[in-house]
């Protein structure tokens, strides 16, 4: 007997069993019972078993089950527990979103720090105090190939002063770091941007013309040390520059205090003239080109010791007061 | 609406009407409900997980589950198969729940089976207990033929504790169980041949 026809004499069977037997299957029952007497038993027992199972007796729920259900009822109302501790749509949804949220909080905050370190390391340094122009050699590029005589101020209209003050020496790591701790002294540390090259370095100061003229002051033993000390000067008024050769410590403080931006022309121009000339009252007077020069003769330049020295109190500055910007650059000779 | 406890005999009151009074928080009600079903309930329950604290246990379950959400009850079926429904459904939880718990050694089922079956024909053999009725009333008879139901699958077994001792209908069973009126027919043909097996020496 294949599997098919066993299930199909047990539906066959279940049929009759529960009296809904349909004529064809009453035919389909006697015709099985010609060949196998023993459907006959089967059918007597299903019958039987049916008859047991529908006799047997109707167990009693426990007597307190009615008192048990109120009583669980009234508890929970009190409790105020909701209906079933099954998980709710609402709730299972809920539930995932937090746990949602909660992944993205832990995913993104270890990515914001890392971002952030990242950042940090990355970012583009500081171009100094926020409102100062980007340091760079701070000139307009032209066709010459004479670093100097490329070299062109920023007209930043807002100061009455621009320049730069070029200081050409066989010395510059002496004058270099003598001028940084002027500049420390001076408090003008965090007004100033450095930028440094293998041959040429750059201080970009930002700061008012009484405070710039004292650091011009302070870097007088600079002068004697160096074979050319040029400022150029931006001409505001025609978007040019002036060049003052072998200018001097009075002069580079003249012009920076200067607010007039027609006078500040006018006084670098006769300064320029007047040194090349070298008949201006203003002109330097003490070195003669024919007189070779023996810079042995002048005292070395005393750099500051940084420790052990009473540390000068930082000086504060107003920044509401108007600012001049000088470039003080310091380049080897190449004389 | 009509007071509840204006009817003298409350408990004759059709199922829709106490499950009106039900839904408008009427708590005698709600008892007459739970009387009305409670040993049907709990000897379909003892008959599928066959443990009798658990079923009393899963019978509160079941009317409080029921009354809990009696607000919710739409009347798109009998309130007998939502009963039942939920019976059932927490039952078959609780079967699976249970089969994790505690596997059964098939060995030892299997050496119970044989002692229940031997029980049984001694029993049948009396000329006197012949009358199914009669044998089914006997208390050791009706142990072993629950624990005989016991060995058959989750799904077999309700099929034919719903309609062979419940006395559901087919359709009944279907709206209860969620399946279609074909799949109960062919469950119950094999449950009731899968019975058969088991009690084969005792019944043929």
């Amino acid at each position: 007997m294949t599997e098919k026809s066993k299930i199909e004499i047990e539906e066959l069977l279940n049929a009759l069993v529960e009296d809904q037997a349909t004529e064809r299957q009453k035919n389909e029952f006697a015709r099985l019972i010609r060949h196998d007497p023993s459907v006959a038993d089967q059918l007597a027992a299903m019958q039987r078993q049916k008859q047991i199972l529908g006799a047997l007796p109707v167990e009693s729920a426990p007597a307190s089950l009615a008192n048990d259900v109120c009583s669980a009822l009234e508890h929970k109302k009190i409790v105020g527990v909701s209906s079933g501790t099954e998980p709710t749509v609402v709730g299972v949804s809920h539930l995932f979103m937090r746990r949602l949220l909660t992944t993205a909080a832990m995913l993104l905050l270890p990515i914001g720090v890392l971002s952030f370190v990242i950042f940090e390391i990355i970012k583009p340094a500081s171009s100094g105090p926020v409102g100062y122009p980007p340091v760079g050699d701070g000139f307009v590029q032209n066709d010459s190939s004479d670093s100097t005589e490329s070299m062109a101020p920023i007209v930043v209209k807002e100061l009455p002063f621009d320049g730069i003050l070029t200081f050409r020496t066989d010395q510059p790591i002496t004058v270099r770091n003598y001028a940084e701790k002027m500049i420390f002294d001076q408090g003008l540390i965090s007004h100033t941007v450095p930028k440094r090259t293998v041959d040429i370095v750059t201080y970009q100061i930002t700061a008012p013309p009484d405070t710039v003229a004292v650091l011009i002051d302070s870097l007088e033993g600079v002068w004697l040390h160096c074979q050319q000390v040029v400022l150029s000067v931006a001409d505001d008024t025609q978007g040019s520059r002036v060049d003052i050769p072998n200018v001097q410590i009075e002069q580079v403080k003249t012009l920076t205090e200067e607010d007039n931006p027609e006078m500040l022309n006018r006084l670098a121009g006769q300064y320029a003239l007047a040194n090349i000339k070298k008949d201006s009252m203003f002109a330097r007077d003490d070195m003669s080109m024919d007189t070779e020069i023996n810079f042995a003769d002048f005292p070395p330049l005393t750099i500051p010791i940084l420790t052990g020295r009473n540390e000068l109190p930082l000086k504060t500055i107003d920044p509401s007061q108007p600012a001049v910007r000088l470039r003080i650059r310091i380049e080897r000779s190449t004389e | 609406m009509a007071n509840f406890h204006k009817h003298k005999d409350n408990i004759s009151l059709d199922d829709m009407t106490l499950v009106r009074y039900c839904q408008n928080g009427d708590s005698e009600a709600m008892s007459c409900l739970i009387v009305k079903y409670q040993d049907r309930v709990y000897n379909t329950i003892y008959k599928i997980c066959q443990n009798r604290d658990d079923a009393a246990e899963l019978t509160q379950d079941t009317f409080v589950k029921v009354l809990e959400n009696i607000n919710t009850f739409r009347r798109e079926s009998s309130f007998y198969t939502w009963l039942f429904r939920v019976a059932v459904n927490l039952t078959l939880n609780y079967c699976k729940r249970r089969l994790k718990l505690s596997p059964v050694s098939l060995d030892a089922e299997n050496e119970r089976l044989e002692n229940d079956k031997g029980k049984l024909a001694a029993m049948l053999a009396d000329p006197s207990g012949q009358d199914p009725a009669r044998i089914a009333q006997q208390r050791e008879v009706v142990q072993i033929i629950v624990n005989t139901i016991g060995q058959l699958a989750r799904d077999y077994r309700v099929v034919l504790v719903l309609r062979d001792i419940e006395q559901m209908s087919y359709a009944q069973i279907a709206e209860v169980l969620c399946i279609e009126v074909g799949t109960v027919k062919s469950r119950l043909s094999r449950a009731r041949t899968m019975l058969r097996e088991l009690l084969e020496t005792v019944l043929t």
